[in-house]
């Protein structure tokens, strides 16, 4: 009988400065308070990366970590968590892609896989089931991900094995390049490509050859039908299908709140030119599906004719396309799928690439930043040419791309100005819906624990316009209403607590949370029948709830308070223009949102640190000691 | 009355829009003949009223959900439009709470 069922039940670690590795149990206990992935990485980091690390230091960690339902084959169980101090941010890192990587780690038998130190020289590492070697990488030092993907996969002399790669932006120190799987399932926020270059690692490699025990089969059986049932059923089935997520850019821009020229408005008027509807009309080819899912939603199009005929790429989803057309003021989707494709190969975070960009341009536009400073670059709203050359550039760490790619909050210190309209919260580039139109969603990019970003919460439900089901669900009409503040506190912490599980379990949130197909009971149910371990609805938003909390404590350790969790001035003192038609006179407001989600969390109003009492109730109390080493102030 | 009826990722409709002509300017009558416009599309008015998202549009593009009209029966002003869309959101009538329903209906067998 196998000890562990869904799990593969070990930890494999890696010293890179020693050159050695050992293979650990998986503790049964992190699975009873985090239940995998996220929740393993971010326990992790708050019990071996000491406050005040250098996150480019030999004592950050650098963990990728699956969930107990991949390699099952439970539909859309296919993601892994990379996740490590920010180079970025100097907070939590983290970053959740998906692809093949993470069945093949739990098939070659790793849960979770620890880098450690920082290895002499650039090397890749070859996990073989129980085998792991550092190969050395000097030859494919400065290849992009494709090619380096191309290149380990041949020394190797196996196609099929998985892996993940960093690109040149990451070995030249970009503080926001990423770790892609596949070529371009990309782990991209928060820098954790620049943590693994760091630390001398070009790629990994992964095979293996064991399989993944289930504790209650038949149960499991009928849970998956039900599921496949429910999301083949589902009225998102087809557009996300055929569009992915760029399915949303033109209701974000009827809604008035599709972020365009930087921000300045929310409405684009080139939108259905740039739209998911063009996309798949005139580009896309075929789809693509992650392991084990029944929604295959990436895209791989074509340009078959005029200055860029014959390219070809994958995706992009809602994220890059909106960002390198309506967020930098560019009409042509072309140079939007060049930008895209360009980002995946060189190694770059697109939302924070684009904001850098964008954010550029408008100081431009305004006059204080002028050619000279830039490189000679004329970087008018849209100009295809500069946003493709400031891609190479920052990648390259060169000119006026060097003082981009520290990422925009740097950027604008470095510079002197600019701050106000430096679009970011804690360090972390925010993504490409405009707060002022979801309220919800804005106290989301506050609150995250990785800074500004909607996947730490995505509370979708405020875009129902069904106040009766708000009353029902959470006993605030205003909770189905976007542009409405109130109860959206309450919606925020329920939403952070479903997206933890979600990345706990490595499900696809697209699928599990965004379409409702995997709330917390069924969680519970699917997680007891691949494990054996029993979750009922409550305790599973338990997990999730510690998870963001054990994150929170790893922020407050480093020094974040109430004041961090704010959003850039733009949205707290100008109101969403008038051609913003059904977001216009939108302002947002912080402060009641933040003392509502604060009460529903239990963290202190003023300071924003969890209670005493909380930390009790979730088990975090171990903590108590370590947080006061560093100041914390705490109540009970 | 003539109104337009717009369509955003619609899978199966490649038309940005149409014009329906009914004689009540009502929603349902309009979405009505949608359904005989596109039956393999909009199967039912009932299923259309439940699987996807219907907005009334004015002029100035200021659009709002007929729920917070008066659903199915919200009258059309002249120079109005309807528009359809798939769901943002979950879409599903069933959602958080009712699961427990599903878990049971699973059982435990094995």
């Amino acid at each position: 009988m196998p000890e562990y069922y869904g799990y593969a039940g070990r930890v494999l670690r890696i010293d890179l400065s020693r050159e050695k590795y050992h293979i650990q149990p998986l503790e049964k206990e992190l699975i009873a308070g985090y239940l995998g992935g996220r929740g393993f990485n971010s326990k992790r980091l708050m019990d071996e990366v000491p406050g005040g690390t250098d996150p480019l230091g030999p004592e950050n960690r650098l963990m990728f970590a699956t969930g107990p339902l991949v390699g099952t084959g439970f539909p859309t169980a296919s993601r892994f968590n990379v996740s490590a101090k920010s180079p970025l941010t100097g907070i939590l890192g983290d970053s959740n892609a998906g692809g093949h990587f993470s069945a093949e780690m739990k098939y070659a038998g790793y849960d979770q896989i620890i880098l450690e130190g920082i290895s002499k020289n650039l090397v890749y590492i070859f996990i073989d089931d129980d085998d792991v070697s550092l190969i050395n990488a000097g030859h494919l030092s400065g290849m992009d991900v494709y090619e380096t993907t191309k290149a380990v996969k041949e020394e190797i002399g196996d196609r099929s094995v998985q892996v993940c790669a960093v690109g040149p932006a990451a070995e030249n120190g970009v503080k926001y390049a990423g770790v892609f799987a596949n070529l371009m399932r990309a782990a991209a926020r928060t820098g954790m490509g620049t943590v693994m270059a760091g630390k001398g690692v070009k790629a990994i490699a992964i095979r293996g050859s064991k399989s993944v025990e289930i504790a209650h089969p038949g149960k499991f059986e009928r849970l998956v039908e039900k599921f496949e049932e429910d999301v083949y059923n589902h009225p998102q089935y087809w557009p996300r299908r055929i569009m992915g997520t760029t399915r949303i850019l033109l209701p974000l821009n009827m809604g008035g709140f599709l972020p365009t020229r930087h921000f300045t408005t929310g409405v684009f008027e080139h939108a259905e030119e740039v739209s998911g509807e063009k996309l798949a009309k005139e580009y896309n080819v075929k789809t693509r599906a992650c392991f084990s899912c029944i929604l295959p939603c990436s895209r791989f199009w074509v340009i078959k004719k005029g200055r860029y005929r014959g390219k070809y790429g994958e995706g992009p989803e809602y994220e890059p396309l909106s960002a390198f057309t309506a967020r930098v003021g560019n009409p042509d989707v072309e140079v939007a799928l060049i930008a895209n494709d360009m980002c995946n190969r060189l190694g770059l975070d697109v939302l924070s690439t684009a904001e850098c960009i964008s954010w550029a341009m408008e100081c431009y536009e305004r006059g204080w930043l002028t050619r000279d400073m830039a490189d000679g670059l004329d970087l008018s709203w849209g100009n295809a040419e500069t946003i493709l050359t400031l891609i190479e550039k920052i990648s390259k760490r060169e000119g006026f791309g060097d003082i981009l790619a520290d990422g925009v909050k740097k950027a604008s210190e470095k510079l002197g100005f600019g701050q106000e309209i430096a679009l970011h919260v804690k360090g972390l580039e925010i993504i490409q819906a405009d707060p002022r139109g979801l309220k919800g969603y804005g106290l989301g990019y506050a609150v995250a624990s990785r800074g500004g970003d909607h996947l730490r919460s995505e509370p979708f439900f405020e875009l129902s316009d069904d106040p009766e089901r708000g009353k029902e669900l959470f006993g605030i009409p205003e909770t189905a209403l976007r542009l409405e503040y109130k109860g959206k506190g309450k919606l925020v912490s329920f939403f952070e607590d479903w997206c933890a599980i979600t990345d706990a379990l490595e499900v696809c949130k697209n699928v599990g949370e965004n379409m409702e197909v995997l709330p917390f009971d069924l969680a519970g149910e699917v997680m007891h029948a691949a494990t054996g371990f029993k979750f009922t609805a409550d305790e599973m938003r338990r997990a999730g709830e510690r998870i963001v909390t054990v994150e929170r404590l790893f922020l407050v350790r480093e020094g974040i308070r109430r004041k961090d969790d704010t959003l850039p001035k733009r949205f707290l003192e100008e109101p969403m223009p008038e051609e913003a038609v059904n977001s216009a006179g939108s302002i947002f407001e912080l402060e009641p949102m933040l003392n509502e989600y604060y009460t529903e969390r239990d963290w202190d109003l003023e300071t924003g640190v969890p209670s005493v009492s909380k930390l009790k109730t979730l088990g975090l109390d171990g903590y108590i000691e370590e947080l006061k080493r560093f100041d914390v102030p705490l109540r009970e | 009355m003539k109104f337009r009826v717009k369509f955003l990722g619609i899978p199966g409709i490649r038309l940005s829009y149409i014009e329906v002509e009914v004689e009540k300017p009502r929603v349902r009558e309009v979405v009505d003949q949608l359904c005989k416009t596109f039956p393999e599309v909009f199967p039912s008015p009932s299923a259309t009223f439940q699987r996807f998202l219907i907005l009334v549009e004015d002029q100035k593009g200021k659009t709002t959900n007929i729920r917070l009209k008066n659903g199915s029966d919200t009258l059309l002003k002249e120079n109005e439009s309807l528009v359809i869309m798939p769901p943002l959101t979950g879409g599903r009538k069933k959602s958080f709470k009712d699961r427990r329903i599903r878990s049971e209906a699973a059982g435990d067998h094995s």
